[in-house]
């Protein structure tokens, strides 16, 4: 049995709870309009123009119910943190590529990052926005170890 | 014999608590949202169909409405005439960065204060012309609707945009 003794900061211990919960409260908030309105969701996706056309509807169908399956994991599941916010990190990253694709191109459509009737156009605040959610992700991670 | 299965135990965190492998917590949540995104699919009232053509749904959208839509030709004859009133949907900061000549900047999203700003301009007859980036913004749309709820007659859409005005080469403004 491998067991690991070496005590954690307290410190450490309430960066990693307050990081996971914050995560957890963005996903969820992301997550509700989507599955509210998965038609105008479907079309944020699809002006993207990132995806075939076979896909974006199932991306529109899956996606909002992965964000919240991650939620629930982070804010309740401490054992499966390490593979969940690894699996955000990997969102996030999808995500803020493609915000960056799409503001190279100059392209105005909306971020659909909460939802399709989300007002934010997919440009440079949606690109900061993403760059602290992975930042907080990164501390997250850093505060398990 | 037995010997006890191998397990990571933390106790860093001031309690036991077993990590799982991350492909198990992978595996974890790819199981739950594709449990849950199927059963909402199945039982939930929002559901979409499973593959589209998002590529003509503002054009399916318009011909259901009954907006007759115009092409960049036909675009280009009513701004020559100066007939109609040219209403440009896009935001405003895209709308100062190039527009049909002639066109007014009316975004979707300020419609209410910009209609009261243009009321005395709108008369039923008085014919419009809407559009917005491109064949898949719907805001041209949604904003031709818009004008015909508050009583204009004849709101005409042109479906291909700025995108498509800039594409032929016409001139901008």
């Amino acid at each position: 049995m491998n067991i690991s003794t070496s005590p954690r900061s307290p410190v450490w211990i309430v960066i990693e709870w307050v990081a996971c919960l914050a995560l957890a409260g963005v996903f969820l908030a992301a997550a509700f309009p989507k599955i509210s309105n998965p038609d105008l969701f479907a079309l944020a996706v699809a002006q993207y123009r990132l995806l075939p056309g076979a896909l974006v509807n199932l991306v529109a169908i899956y996606l909002p119910w992965l964000e919240i399956s991650c939620a629930a994991a982070l804010a309740v599941l401490p054992s499966a943190r390490r593979g969940v916010l690894l699996l955000v990190a990997a969102m996030l990253v999808a995500f803020t590529l493609a915000i960056a694709w799409v503001v190279i191109r100059g392209q105005p459509i909306p971020c659909g990052c909460f939802g399709g009737e989300s007002s934010m156009s997919a440009g440079w605040v949606a690109l900061a926005r993403n760059c602290g959610l992975l930042a907080l992700t990164a501390l997250a991670l850093r505060a398990m170890r | 014999m037995f010997q006890p299965a191998p397990a990571i135990t933390h106790m860093r965190s001031g309690m036991n608590s077993r990590h799982l492998p991350i492909l198990q917590s992978w595996l974890l949540v790819g199981l739950c949202a594709l449990v849950l995104g199927t059963a909402a699919q199945f039982l939930g009232p929002r559901r979409i169909s499973w593959v589209e053509d998002h590529s003509r749904r503002v054009e399916w959208r318009a011909l259901q409405s009954g907006v007759e839509i115009v092409d960049v030709p036909r675009a280009r004859e009513i701004v020559q005439a100066g007939e109609f009133l040219v209403f440009d949907a896009r935001k405003k900061e895209d709308f100062d960065a190039g527009h049909l000549p002639g066109a007014l900047s009316f975004p979707f999203e300020s419609r209410l204060e910009i209609y009261k700003e243009l009321a005395a301009l709108l008369s039923p007859d008085q014919p419009v012309m809407v559009y917005c980036s491109g064949r898949d913004c719907e805001d041209a749309l949604l904003l031709g609707d818009f004008l015909r709820e508050q009583g204009s007659a004849r709101v005409v859409l042109f479906l291909e945009g700025f995108a498509g005005w800039k594409a032929a080469g016409n001139p901008l403004e």
